[in-house]
C-alpha cells in the first residue's frame, strides 16, 4: 500500500512543482548582474594584485641580499604597531654606527657629535647618576624584545674580538653594575687596542668606574687628559667637573 | 579530455549547441544568457522538485548558472549541456537542500502552511487539487529526512523519471551505486510515509 501511496506522493510532487509558475526573468537579470560585477573585479586583481606581488617579492629579495631584511621586517613591525613595539638593538647597533662613522670621517666629527649629545652636569655626585641615566634607555631590558629579537648577540657576528671585549666590559658597567669586571675588561680591551674605535669611551667610562669604586687617584689620572681637551671637546666639561669635585 | 580539445577540428562542432558550448568556454557573457533562455525551465523544475521551495530554487538556479562559465571549462561534451546544467545544480544542492528544510521545519512548527504556487490542471475539480498539493507536501517533507545523496538521487530517477544510466552520469558515480542509493531511498521514504499517516 505505502508502494502505491509513495507512487502517487511521487506523481503529485512531479506534477505540483513543474516550475511552470515561475518568473525566470529576475534570475536571469541576477545572474548577468553577478557575471558582469565579477568581471571587472578580476581585472582589477589582475591590475593591483600582481604589481604589488612582484613590489613586495622584489623589495624582499633585495633585502634578504644586502642583509637588510631584519631591518626592514622591524621597521614593518613597528609601523604597523604604530610603534608599540620597539627593537632595542643597543649597544650592537650603536657600535656598528660608531665603528662605520669613524671609518668614514675624522675622529673629531664622531667627537664632535657625541658631545652634541651630551646634557649638562651640576654637582660631581650626580654627574655618576646621570652617566648611568644616559646609559639607560640603551641597557633597559626590552621585555617585547625577546619575543621579536631573541637572541641580538647573534646578529652581529661581525665584531672582532676587541670589539667584543669593548662590548663585555659596557654591559658589565651598565647592565650588571660590575664596576670591577668593568674596569677590568677596559683595561683589557685598551690593551688589545690602545688606539681602537672605542679607545677614548674605554677610558672614559674606566675612570667613571674607578671612581665608584673608590680608586679616585687612578681615576683622576685618566680624566686629566680629557679635561684639557686632548680628545677635543669630547667629555671634556663632564672630565673637569670630576676632577675639581674629587681635587 | 577538455571540450576545446574534443571540438578541435571536428565538424560537430558547427551545431548551435556546439558553438553555445564554444562561446560559453571562451568566457563570453551573452552566451550565459542564452543558455539561460534555453535551459532554464530544465534546471529550475529539478530545483524545485528537489527542493519543494520556491525561493530556494530560484538561488539554486542562481548558483548553477554563476557556476555555469566556470564549470563548463570542464565540460566534456559527453552529455547535453541541459544534462550538464542539472549536474551542476545537483551538486551545489545541499546547501539548497538544508536551507528549505529548515524554512518548511519553521514553518511547520509555527503551524503556517507552506505556500505552494501550483497550478491546477484544466478540468480539474479543486478536492483533487488540493489533496494533490497535499500530497507533494507531505512527500518534500518525508525527503527533508533523507540525505541529500538519497533525495538527489531518489528525485532524479523517480521524480524527474531518468534512468540509472543517464543519473549515474550526472551525478558522476557507478549505477551500481545510484541503485543502491534508490533502493535506500525509497525503503526510507515508506518507513517516514507510514509514520506520517499514522498520525
Amino acid at each position: 500500500m505505502s508502494d502505491d501511496l509513495l507512487a502517487q506522493m511521487t506523481a503529485a510532487l512531479a506534477d505540483e512543482y513543474d516550475g511552470a509558475t515561475a518568473v525566470p526573468e529576475a534570475t536571469r537579470a541576477r545572474v548577468i548582474r553577478t557575471l558582469a560585477e565579477r568581471k571587472p573585479r578580476r581585472r582589477k586583481w589582475f591590475v593591483v594584485g600582481i604589481p604589488a606581488f612582484v613590489l613586495f617579492g622584489g623589495s624582499t629579495a633585495w633585502a634578504s641580499m644586502t642583509g637588510h631584511l631584519p631591518q626592514v621586517v622591524e621597521k614593518a613591525i613597528s609601523v604597523v604597531t604604530f610603534g608599540a613595539i620597539e627593537f632595542d638593538r643597543e649597544p650592537e647597533e650603536r657600535i656598528r654606527t660608531r665603528v662605520f662613522k669613524r671609518q668614514a670621517g675624522p675622529a673629531v666629527e664622531e667627537v664632535k657629535a657625541a658631545s652634541s649629545a651630551e646634557t649638562e652636569v651640576e654637582p660631581p655626585a650626580e654627574e655618576l647618576q646621570e652617566v648611568e641615566e644616559e646609559a639607560e634607555p640603551i641597557e633597559a631590558p626590552n621585555p617585547l624584545e625577546s619575543q621579536v629579537n631573541p637572541a641580538p648577540v647573534k646578529r652581529a657576528p661581525a665584531l672582532d674580538p676587541a670589539l667584543s671585549i669593548y662590548q663585555s666590559a659596557h654591559r658589565s658597567q651598565f647592565r650588571a653594575s660590575d664596576c670591577n669586571a668593568a674596569v677590568q675588561g677596559y683595561a683589557e680591551y685598551l690593551n688589545v687596542a690602545p688606539s681602537g674605535s672605542f679607545a677614548v669611551d674605554a677610558r672614559y667610562n674606566r675612570a667613571v668606574c674607578l671612581i665608584k669604586l673608590g680608586r679616585t687617584s687612578e681615576a683622576l689620572t685618566i680624566l686629566k687628559p680629557f679635561s684639557e681637551g686632548r680628545y677635543g671637546s669630547y667629555r671634556q666639561k663632564r672630565a673637569g667637573k670630576l676632577l675639581e669635585a674629587f681635587e | 579530455m577538455a571540450f576545446q580539445a574534443l571540438t578541435a577540428g571536428a565538424p560537430a562542432s558547427d551545431t548551435p549547441a556546439d558553438q553555445l558550448v564554444a562561446r560559453l568556454v571562451s568566457g563570453e557573457l551573452a552566451a550565459v544568457g542564452e543558455a539561460y533562455d534555453l535551459h532554464h525551465e530544465h534546471v529550475r523544475r529539478f530545483a524545485r522538485r528537489l527542493l519543494g521551495d520556491e525561493d530556494a530554487a530560484e538561488d539554486l538556479v542562481h548558483e548553477a548558472f554563476l557556476t555555469l562559465p566556470k564549470a563548463i571549462q570542464n565540460f566534456e561534451g559527453r552529455s547535453a549541456l541541459r544534462t550538464f546544467l542539472v549536474s551542476i545544480a545537483a551538486n551545489h544542492s545541499r546547501h539548497y537542500v538544508r536551507a528549505a528544510a529548515r524554512r518548511r521545519a519553521a514553518m511547520d512548527r509555527a503551524g503556517l502552511e507552506v505556500e505552494v504556487p501550483g497550478h491546477s490542471s484544466e478540468g480539474e475539480s479543486p478536492e483533487k487539487s488540493a489533496a494533490r498539493k497535499q500530497m507533494a507536501q507531505m512527500l518534500a517533507r518525508c525527503l527533508d529526512k533523507l540525505s541529500t545523496p538519497h533525495r538527489v538521487t531518489f528525485v532524479l530517477c523517480e521524480v524527474e523519471g531518468r534512468n540509472s544510466r543517464e543519473v549515474a552520469s550526472i551525478l558522476d558515480l557507478p549505477e551500481g551505486t545510484v541503485r543502491t542509493r534508490l533502493m535506500h531511498a525509497k525503503k526510507k521514504l515508506r518507513a517516514l510515509i507510514e509514520k506520517e499517516g499514522a498520525r
